[in-house]
């Protein structure tokens, strides 16, 4: 089909340059209700995303674009008449003149391949999360996600690039029955390759947690706090510390931040050095065909570089480094142990981060913490807290302690002093 | 917009009905969700204009069978009629695949047999990608021009058409419709303070969707202006009076995805042991369905060829019934709602909201808000996060408006972050008003994944809320 499709761009006078991405994906999901087998899928599609370049405007100032999607077999016609249609479209489009990402030799990257069969590894996966269950608590739902996906990205200044990436995502819902009342979490988990020993902990700590849960109580005489947060809050707050800082923003004046300043004031805590970097060998190139090399975004506390696609980049006279999916930030030098002194919240389930950097908000509703009042550890439930980031950032402590996963390598653990508790 | 079901999918008919018959020798069950969505999301601000594929575009085939124990799927977007051999060994390899923890008891889907098409045209004209781009850039320059302290202005429509088929041994459902979203959203600062301001919107016609966008891009703007005052809430507990999209976050976030039935077969909700019960202020009826009203949800039927129903979840606040998928409702014995909905024809279908709202009441909106000692009116969803078997609530509101003695103050808050007990919430309604407006422009995840669209809102609702 991309042969096709290329023909057809070639075919076409108008189309002054064009990007094709091909993604083949093959995955494999098995859905479980109250520990049993409810539905069994499997998944196998090609799908193309076309984009179409057109040089106009008197002195060609201009280059246009106009992207559409190819989700099944089509004829030739079909696929001149699409590009005919983007091409019309792309003559409006009076965006500033860039260059396409250049591409010099064909290559390709890939995750190593997993050959057991899918459904045998997800059933081993259940079978361990559903062993991690007590006669009080289970897995009322747990779904299973392996996925193989294969993404080749063509151009006409010769980049043809191809990557298959694995990875294996799991949603549990721990739950508790208990006397009085039945609770649950949301837990997430994403896997690039299988580690039953990994899978086995998670599904231990996810049942402790959700016990937990039952045996939490409303926190009571606390205003404020030193709160902790944990995993993939962690992974959010960060991300969003560094969200205004790609090339498109910057271009767009989002924010007045520029290279060179500083994004915490008054440093206290620990200097936030945060970047973007690649989850495997195999995720070598970016959507644009740009290939990926680790950026460091903010280094001690100040904004180092800016980031993102290529038409952006090169807007603003950069060179572009690229559209990343994998975070990565310095730990820091206090212990985990060491954060846990001291009197705080540790916070084990939001409903959801809350952050508006705008505002300067950061807070959330707690679905599980642990509340150490100096003497004793209490888990607490049902309540909210909240701060100001700005604030926050100028006593923030990172621990020394990693924390992984596909989207995440860094400080597992942050401390964000006194923020108000309702 | 072509006005018309998908070419591509009558063509294919033919060879997914013999699919079916084939199917049907081996399985006891079969079925075919044929999918051709597609669409253009046309997006201008100050400096660049984008023409994507909307990512609602879809074309491809479920297949589902049930072999006495389980239900399978297969998802492909490539069903030859000439090699139907291939698509039937792929389901062979499903249905065998290895595996050892044990099925679910559950039996197999009974079906009326119906044969119906549904078509629902845009209204008004349709607009070429120069007319669009040039009405769009319009709306850009003049809401530049009207204030310094405006720093970028994007506009956007995102069009679409549906087309989708299901097939069964009993069933032949074909349905073509449309709709339209607008969006605008304003970025404005003075000196270090720099907010946003956004509004969006859906229609079943180009022509209204584009017109309407102008003055909501007008209103946007002066909100991101007023927003560059506002701070955040001091935490506490308030009275509050809800705008439309508050109104709909409350029904959807804090109790409409606890009444999704296949959270009652995952013994996920709390409102299983709530039926007949009260759940909130006798002032408080709720409603869902593609049928119960007209926004971005109203499909003629669901994932799962069951027609689209209208539900009344909550009746003078008394909790009366849930919604469902064809597999939940099998497993509790039920009659299916028609709320089964897919992300896409790659993913499973759960029990999913539609269009859901809280009913109008009969106070009047200034009324309520002169009876406010001490609150805000809050408005604008920006977020929310369901709970439904613990009945926590998150839900957030982009901005509030303080109100003093029945009065505003003039002073704007920003975010408004609502937490607390959904009983307690919906216990503590004290007025409805009797306007009523349902927004059709947002999305819903389960969880945190499975996005579909989804429209919510209702009356404006007077009630105390924990903030911060």
């Amino acid at each position: 089909m991309i042969k096709q499709i290329v023909s057809a761009l070639k075919a076409n006078q108008m189309v002054s340059g064009w990007l094709v991405s091909e993604t083949a994906t093959v995955s494999s999901q098995v859905f479980y209700v109250m520990q049993k087998k409810e539905t069994t899928r499997r998944v196998e599609t090609r799908e193309y995303q076309v984009t179409v370049y057109h040089r106009h405007g008197e002195q060609h100032e201009y280059l246009g674009s106009s992207a559409f999607a190819v989700s099944r077999k089509s004829t030739k016609s079909e696929l001149a008449k699409k590009v005919e249609a983007a091409v019309f479209a792309a003559s409006f489009v009076k965006n500033k003149t860039f260059d396409l990402v250049k591409g010099e030799r064909k290559r390709s990257w890939k995750d190593p391949a997993d050959l057991s069969d899918p459904y045998v590894l997800l059933d081993e996966i259940a079978n361990v999360f559903f062993a991690a269950a007590t006669p009080v608590s289970r897995f009322n739902a747990l779904e299973a996600f392996h996925s193989r996906q294969t993404i080749r990205i063509l151009n006409s200044e010769g980049v043809d690039l191809t990557k298959t990436l694995a990875k294996i995502n799991i949603e549990a819902i721990p739950s508790h029955d208990g006397p009085e009342r039945k609770v649950e979490l949301i837990r997430m988990y994403a896997y690039r390759a299988v580690n039953l020993e990994q899978v086995k902990k998670d599904a231990a700590a996810a049942i402790a947690d959700v016990a937990m849960r039952y045996a939490a109580v409303k926190i009571e005489n606390v205003a404020t706090a030193d709160v902790i947060l944990q995993g993939d809050d962690v992974e959010e707050f960060l991300r969003a510390l560094i969200d205004d800082y790609s090339y498109d923003s910057i271009y767009q004046q989002n924010t007045d931040k520029r290279i060179g300043d500083m994004i915490q004031k008054d440093i206290r805590g620990d200097a936030l050095s945060i970047g973007w970097t690649t989850f495997s060998k195999a995720d070598a190139f970016d959507r644009d065909g740009v290939l990926l090399s680790p950026v460091r975004v903010v280094e001690q506390g100040k904004l180092m570089d800016y980031y993102g696609a290529n038409q952006y980049a090169q807007y603003l006279g950069m060179k572009p480094n690229g559209v990343f999916s994998t975070i990565e930030a310095a730990c820091g030098k206090t212990t985990i142990a060491r954060m846990k002194v001291k009197p705080h919240l540790e916070i084990l389930a939001l409903s959801g981060i809350q952050i508006d950097t705008y505002s300067g908000y950061i807070g959330g509703e707690v679905r599980l913490a642990v509340w150490f009042d100096g003497k004793n550890l209490i888990p607490v439930s049902g309540f909210s807290f909240s701060g100001n980031i700005d604030k926050a950032l100028s006593d923030l402590v990172l621990s020394k302690e990693a924390f992984t996963s596909i989207s995440y390598r860094g400080p597992k653990c942050l401390l964000l002093k006194a923020m108000d508790v309702l | 917009m072509t006005g018309k079901f998908s070419k591509y999918l009558k063509n294919k008919k033919p060879a997914l009905q013999e699919l079916i018959r084939l199917l049907g020798e081996k399985y006891a069950y079969a079925s075919v969700l044929a999918s051709d969505v597609s669409g253009t999301t046309i997006s201008v601000d100050r400096s660049t204009t984008t023409v994507n594929p909307t990512g609602l575009t879809e074309c491809g085939f479920v297949v589902k069978v049930f072999d006495g124990r389980a239900y399978f799927e297969y998802s492909t977007n490539e069903i030859d009629g000439k090699h139907l051999d291939d698509v039937i060994a792929a389901v062979e390899r499903l249905v065998t695949t290895k595996t050892t923890v044990p099925s679910v008891s559950v039996g197999l889907l009974q079906e009326t047999p119906i044969v119906k098409k549904f078509n629902r045209k845009n209204v008004g004209r349709d607009f070429t990608a120069e007319e669009i781009i040039a009405i769009l850039k319009g709306y850009v320059e003049s809401t530049l021009a009207s204030d310094a302290m405006i720093v970028n202005a994007r506009t956007s429509i995102e069009t679409v058409e549906i087309s989708k088929m299901f097939l069964s041994k009993a069933k032949d459902l074909e349905q073509y419709y449309t709709w339209s979203n607008s969006r605008a959203f304003v970025l404005a600062r003075r000196g270090e303070i720099t907010k946003y301001a956004y509004d969006g919107f859906g229609d079943n016609s180009i022509e209204r969707a584009l017109a309407a966008l102008k003055a909501a891009t007008e209103q946007t703007a002066k909100l991101a202006i007023e927003l560059l005052d506002a701070v955040p809430p001091k935490p506490g507990y308030y009275d509050i009076v809800t705008d439309a999209t508050i109104t709909g976050l409350i029904a959807h976030e804090a109790f409409g995805h606890g009444v999704e039935m296949d959270m009652f077969v995952k013994d996920r909700a709390a409102a299983k042991d709530y039926m007949g019960k009260r759940v909130a202020s006798p002032l408080v009826s709720m409603r869902d369905g593609a049928a119960s009203t007209f926004s971005v949800a109203s499909y003629f039927f669901d994932d799962d060829g069951v027609l689209a129903g209208n539900t009344k979840i909550i009746d003078k606040g008394i909790l009366i019934g849930g919604i469902s998928d064809v597999l939940s409702a099998l497993q509790l014995g039920q009659v299916p709602s028609g709320n089964s909905r897919r992300e896409s024809y790659k993913r499973k279908a759960y029990t999913r909201m539609t269009n859901t709202f809280f009913e109008k009441g009969k106070s009047r909106f200034d009324d309520m808000i002169a009876s406010v000692q001490e609150g805000y009116f809050i408005a604008k969803t920006n977020n929310g996060m369901e709970d439904p078997k613990n009945w926590g609530i998150q839900c957030t509101a982009h901005y509030g408006r303080e109100i003093k003695k029945g009065k505003f103050t003039g002073k704007i808050v920003s975010p408004v972050v609502m937490s607390g007990y959904v009983i307690d919430l919906l216990e503590s309604i004290s007025a409805v008003s009797s306007d009523f407006d349902v927004i059709g422009s947002g999305s819903c995840g389960k969880g945190y994944k499975e996005w579909v669209r989804v429209s919510d809102g209702g009356p404006c609702l007077k009630a105390k809320v924990k903030i911060g």
